[in-house]
């Protein structure tokens, strides 16, 4: 959609400004806080202290590099398994019939409606008795199984694409398999690339399930930098507040540069596809 | 649309390439793993921080000791999930952090830990005559504390104190208080409430701030007039009788002047060591641990030079108040209870460990022989200490009492829930206390059920 | 004789579509079989028992006491009561913030990416830091939230106090709401532009296009985002829990006294594995109940291509 007269544009982007100010507050907030001294009361609108010192706190306070290391192959793990597996069922779910298909549609659901504290003990002696714990194959199962949340969004997304091509890519003998790789793919990159970035989001952020699953040695970056809430600190066990924000600007980095990335694939959508012609 | 085709293979291609490549790093990252572990090893599990031990390679230093060992570390958190999944999964941790006034009562009467007396007698390295009293606080025999088995030491210990902050008293011209003297807790009351500084509504400065939850604060001022929180067989709490609603209401009439922070008069700073230096509240009711953190942030003589410690308010009799001590225990289940003992004794007595720990000013060691280790540097690291030394020594008591039926948590989860809106004007405090005591009541039934009590 | 090749292939087809299925499904089903089902038994295994924590090896069966507990405990009413309230609040809010940002961020217009990322900023804080962070501006003394109140005259209150916590968790909430705002924006996107540029050419105004073109057709994703926020409202813990402070056993005030957080206090602060297991499976039929209403009430307003 594109707006024709100026007026409305403007609106527009005092809209987009507004909007940018209120999201872009906290992390403001959270960088003057990041550099006040780690024994002080927060800061209000403008530093009060310049203590710099604090970001490296937050990196060699842990091992960096090594857990850096155990975050990639989290994430070389989540991300394309996670995608591949969430796409396929979202594939099969909108566009697939068969008998028992709300069934699973409503098991894939049900993984949502249950908190994860409420299953984290059976899962941990599940994974202890199959001898699993500590290694990243638990990444691996969990990206198979499919996250709920992915899986429902490849669903939905993929249902409002037109049967008609389906049909007619069948009749010019398309196989199923080639229904996927040819027309359903090529036609989802904004989805693949919201698919990509939520598991990377996610995966990057997520402190559980390495807390629950691995020991010190495999933690990746996140459980490191915001391990266990209270942040110990050569002896004492404050929570250091400003080495914490220091942390998640450092935290975010990543995460901000895989989203501006795939965000340009969403401004292509599908109207660059083969829809039109 | 061959332009499309070609991009869809790349993407499959890709995911594909991924998919191998970390199959392969996960597959040599187990073997590394399996290389690195010998048969015969053991490996020790531990849910103590290393940096709150003091030495950050204490365990590095341990493993390159005693070959064939090898030490995990959980982080617990305040969510014991992993503790709990462990422990129902039978491959519990072996050596436990608990605090001895709250948790280690619950924790032996579930039989959770492991009574050490018979390792102690045989070990060479370490001897009860060395220890302070306060390690008492760890002895147990299900329903005094003191007495019975042995089940862990702490780490470090310190009595609860009051640091007052002198710039402030001198602003208000208030006198500091005696360094051998305790206040009574109706003069600690008026010093608090005449400390606060507001302006309108915004409450500029605190009276006093404390990390003690109400129901500790309950038993402490109530200890020193000869009573307790809970009724002597633990069946029951006194919310019902006057004594203790009257300390309660204590607590609250200073809660609703910003006397003491509460969610009504909340502070930034809910530990106070910060707000201290920050002229953001008067005094702070804790012990001589702060001291270590100051140490830790950098803090310089001179920043310092304003705060001053004291002896805590006392009741009746005068007292000096253990409230949490940082202990370390031995799981009942474990698999290995000589080499955990072995780590447990290096963990709590070690020079690399203990010794260091004191040169921080994290607490009184367990031990007298690391007492000479602790930090003289600064005045106020010599002023506190002769505070600790010359009066906290002598009036040390170790009788404030916790249920050992209920999680203290629990406890302190039911004062959140029905008290704190009473401090809002949305429910009678009576009818609160009430529901309270019922709440325990139920809780302490529960918990005689599961044990096995009568 | 063309129709009756169609049909013979039609009824292939559709064969081989139920082949593809299955194959594609297979994995979740097996892993589904072998690794969700298990958690899941175990908790209603455990649901029924005196489960504390540390008796696993001398557990006792109570029959249905603990759902019958959950029937006769005032606070799970109460906090049920709770939840529901902060939903009827929150979904309608983050639904519409979501349809607006997502139109005026799907447009062609200059800088728009940047914008768009700035608004998804909210989403990739790490959900540790967002609780010490608002904690902080919501402070009752020195927190910014006040001080903007106080340099433009008004009172400042005591935000996570009784009164105002319930304001302070929405707004907490609704600044969080661009999380499915990307996936309106891909449906956005997915709209050929010929659909607007015939709009436009019969005469049809920004509204029209928004009520007639846009609106239908994100109807998928707003049906997602009505039935996860649902889903993940009933539910709602960790943020209440993170306004509130300190760390997962913190009893948040009464008025952000949620039903999972009282499930998780009798789990995790009072040892009632066995209760809090009974609280969570009878949420779950809750769900599955407002789930299916949703479903049915969805064919009457979400657009399908069939």
């Amino acid at each position: 959609m594109e707006l024709r007269n100026k007026a409305s544009k403007i609106i527009v982007y005092v809209v987009y400004i507004l909007v940018g100010l209120v999201a872009l507050f906290p992390i403001y907030y959270t960088f003057i806080n990041s550099i006040r001294d780690v024994y002080s009361t927060p800061a209000i609108l403008t530093p009060k202290d310049y203590q710099w010192i604090n970001f490296k706190y937050a990196v060699t306070l842990v091992p960096f590099f090594k857990y850096l290391k155990n975050s990639f192959i989290i994430l070389a793990i989540s991300v394309p398994f996670g995608t591949l597996f969430s796409f396929l069922y979202g594939y099969a779910l909108a566009k697939l019939e068969a008998p028992g298909k709300n069934l699973l549609f409503f098991l894939v659901l049900s993984t949502m409606m249950i908190p994860s504290f409420a299953t984290q003990i059976p899962q941990y002696i599940m994974f202890s008795k199959m001898g699993i714990t500590n290694t990243f194959l638990i990444w691996v199962f969990e990206a198979i199984a499919g996250s709920a949340y992915q899986i429902f969004l490849c669903r939905q997304y993929l249902s409002s694409l037109p049967n008609s091509l389906l049909e007619a890519a069948t009749i010019d003998g398309c196989s199923e398999a080639q229904l996927i790789t040819r027309i359903a793919l090529p036609l989802s990159k904004s989805l693949i690339a919201i698919v990509v970035f939520n598991l990377f989001n996610f995966n990057w952020g997520d402190y559980m399930m390495p807390y629950m699953y691995l020991s010190k040695e495999k933690f990746p970056l996140i459980m490191a930098l915001f391990s266990s809430f209270d942040y110990v600190f050569e002896g004492t066990s404050t929570k250091l507040v400003p080495v914490v924000n220091a942390a998640t600007l450092l935290v975010m980095i990543p995460v901000f540069i895989v989203f501006f990335c795939c965000q340009k694939q969403l401004v292509e959508g599908i109207t660059a596809g083969g829809v039109k012609g | 649309m061959k332009k499309k085709r070609i991009v869809s293979k790349l993407l499959i291609g890709v995911m594909l390439l991924n998919l191998s490549m970390t199959s392969v790093g996960c597959t040599s990252d187990g073997g590394d793993e399996k290389s690195g572990e010998k048969d015969g090893d053991i490996t020790l599990t531990v849910t103590v921080g290393a940096h709150e031990m003091g030495d950050s390679k204490l365990y590095e230093k341990y493993e390159a000791e005693h070959p064939g060992i090898h030490i995990d570390v959980i982080p617990l958190s305040n969510n014991d999930t992993k503790l709990l999944s462990m422990i129902a999964s039978g491959d519990p941790p072996d050596i436990i952090r608990c605090t001895a006034y709250d948790e280690l009562p619950a924790y032996v009467q579930r039989g959770i830990l492991m009574p050490l007396d018979d390792y102690i007698a045989k070990s060479d390295n370490l001897d009860l005559n060395d220890m302070y009293e306060a390690a008492n606080m760890c002895r147990f025999d299900g329903a005094t504390r003191g007495t019975g088995s042995l089940y862990g030491l702490p780490k470090d210990w310190c009595p609860i104190g009051l640091w007052i902050n002198k710039d402030v008293f001198a602003e208000e011209g208030i006198p500091l208080p005696s360094e051998t003297e305790p206040m009574t807790w109706a003069e600690f009351g008026d010093l608090a409430k005449r400390l606060v500084k507001k302006d309108g509504e915004a409450v500029n400065r605190h009276g006093c701030i404390t990390a003690l939850p109400l129901p500790t604060l309950l038993e402490m001022y109530l200890n020193g007039n000869g009573d307790s929180l809970w009724t002597d067989d633990f069946s029951s709490t006194t919310l019902n009788t006057d004594a203790t609603k009257q300390a309660v209401e204590y607590f609250k009439d200073l809660q609703e002047h910003a006397a003491i922070q509460s969610s009504l008069y909340p502070s930034a700073d809910s530990i106070g060591n910060t707000a201290l230096l920050e002229d953001k509240t008067g005094m702070v009711l804790a012990g001589y641990w702060f001291n270590g953190g100051y140490a830790a942030a950098n803090k310089t003589e001179e920043t310092l030079s304003k705060l001053m410690f004291v002896p805590a308010p006392v009741g009746e009799k005068e007292a000096a108040y253990c409230l949490d001590m940082v202990s370390l225990a031995i799981f009942s289940k474990t698999k290995h209870p000589q080499e955990a003992y072995d780590l447990w004794e290096y963990l709590v007595m070690s020079e690399t460990s203990a010794g260091s720990r004191a040169k921080i000013g994290l607490g009184i060691p367990a031990s007298k022989k690391y007492f000479s280790d602790l930090p003289k540097d600064t005045e106020v690291q010599r002023q506190s200490l002769a505070v600790v030394e010359n009066y906290q020594f002598g009036v040390l008591d170790l009788t404030p009492r916790v249920c050992p039926y209920i999680t203290y948590a629990s406890m302190i989860a039911l004062f959140d829930q029905y008290y704190l809106p009473v401090l809002f004007g949305r429910d009678k405090l009576d009818d609160a206390l009430k529901t309270i005591n019922s709440e325990a009541e139920i809780l302490i039934e529960e918990g005689k059920a599961l044990v096995g009590a009568e | 004789m063309r129709w009756k090749k169609n049909k013979k292939k039609t009824f292939s087809l559709t064969k081989n579509k139920r082949r593809t299925f299955y194959i594609i499904m297979t994995p979740f089903i097996v892993l589904f079989l072998a690794y969700r089902l298990f958690p899941m038994a175990w908790g209603v295994y455990i649901s029924f028992t005196n489960y504390s924590g540390f008796n696993m090896d001398n557990l006792k069966f109570v029959g249905l006491d603990n759902y019958i507990h959950v029937f006769t405990d005032k606070e799970a009413f109460g906090s049920l009561g709770r939840t529901l309230l902060i939903g009827v609040v929150v979904i309608p809010l983050t639904i519409i913030t979501c349809n607006t940002m997502a139109i005026l961020l799907s447009m062609k217009n200059k800088g728009v990416g940047l914008f768009r990322t700035l608004f998804y900023i909210p989403s990739i804080i790490p959900a540790v830091a967002v609780g010490t962070m608002w904690n902080g501006m919501f402070l009752r003394d020195g927190g910014v939230i006040n001080e903007i109140i106080k340099a433009l005259g008004g009172e400042p209150v005591n935000w996570l106090g009784f009164d105002y916590a319930f304001y302070a968790l929405v707004i907490m909430m609704l600044w969080g709401a661009g999380g499915s705002v990307l996936n309106n924006i891909a449906a956005i996107k997915n709209i050929p532009q010929d659909v607007f540029e015939a709009a436009r050419l019969d005469g049809a105004g920004n509204w029209k296009l928004v009520t007639k073109i846009i609106l239908p057709l994100s109807s998928t994703m707003n049906y997602m985002a009505l039935v996860t926020g649902i889903i993940s409202s009933l539910q709602l813990f960790s943020q209440p829990i993170m306004l509130s402070g300190t760390g997962m056993s913190t009893v948040p005030i009464r008025p952000l006294y949620t039903y999972m957080v009282h499930t998780y206090q009798q789990i995790f602060t009072k040892l009632r594995f066995g209760y809090g297991l009974a609280l969570t499976f009878v949420l779950f039929v809750i769900m599955v109940g407002a789930t299916q209403l949703n479903e049915w009430a969805s064919k009457k307003w979400v657009h399908v291509d069939e």
